[in-house]
């Protein structure tokens, strides 16, 4: 791999680490919180877990908003991330469309 | 007591990210084109970052918590609510990327520079409304 291929940079970073976040929270209250409080009958993760997740979610959804208007995104890339969000594991998808914009930011950079 | 402190907290950090983002919106519509005023554009970029979008941030995780503490999440005005500052996030998000993308020597989109502050000033009085009202 190139040396500047899949490095993230600035509002690309930013993105990056929101849609972790945003994920590894969908994660944990999809597996681990929901199933935690319909089998087991203990709701406290939930609770907790709930309001976290919206909070990542909405970091995520700012933090494309403000990646796509300051980069000139087209809307198939953005409905792409927003969709992404929706499903679990698919901040393994956007991360990976992140890393392919930094490759090509990297490539049209002059040197 | 700790209600009472998200309360004042939930306020005073709207203020600042309303009023954060009013001023973006102002500098795109006043801001001319080229590199002449860039270090405002530039200092405003840092502004966003170092203040207005942690306020967002902090307005986002109080307004949850008094939610939850409220027991309002079942309500039909909070889900209208949320909404609303789901959109308002999304255009904070875009202002604040267009006034970056501006301070990189791109124009300003006319269409967003005209009508942000009043889908701002619309959405907020409709937030303010539904929390006093809860109807």
């Amino acid at each position: 791999m190139d040396s500047t291929t899949g490095q993230l940079r600035g509002p690309l970073r930013r993105l990056h680490h929101a849609a972790l976040a945003e994920g590894a929270t969908l994660i944990v209250l999809l597996g681990i919180a929901v199933p935690l409080k319909h089998l087991a009958g203990q709701p406290g993760l939930v609770t907790v877990m709930g309001p976290l997740h919206g909070l990542a979610f909405l970091y995520y959804l700012w933090t494309i908003s403000n990646t796509a208007a300051g980069d000139d995104w087209t809307r198939a890339d953005i409905a792409r991330m927003v969709a992404c969000a929706m499903v679990p594991f698919g901040a393994w998808f956007s991360i990976r469309l992140l890393r392919r914009k930094a490759a090509a930011q990297a490539g049209s950079a002059p040197r | 007591m700790i209600y009472l402190l998200l309360k004042a907290s939930h306020i005073v950090a709207l203020t600042i990210w309303i009023g954060g983002m009013l001023a973006q919106v102002l500098l795109l519509r006043t801001m001319p084109p080229g590199p002449g005023l860039r270090h405002v554009l530039d200092a405003a970029v840092r502004w966003d970052r170092r203040l207005v979008a942690p306020a967002m941030l902090l307005a986002w995780a109080c307004g949850l918590a008094l939610a939850s503490i409220g027991h309002w999440f079942p309500s039909p005005w909070l889900s209208v609510k949320l909404a609303l500052v789901v959109a308002l996030s999304a255009l904070h998000g875009v202002v604040s990327g267009s006034v970056r993308r501006m301070a990189g020597g791109a124009p300003a989109s006319s269409a967003l520079s005209r009508h942000a502050g009043t889908g701002i000033l619309a959405g907020v009085t409709a937030i303010v409304l539904l929390v006093v009202l809860k109807p």
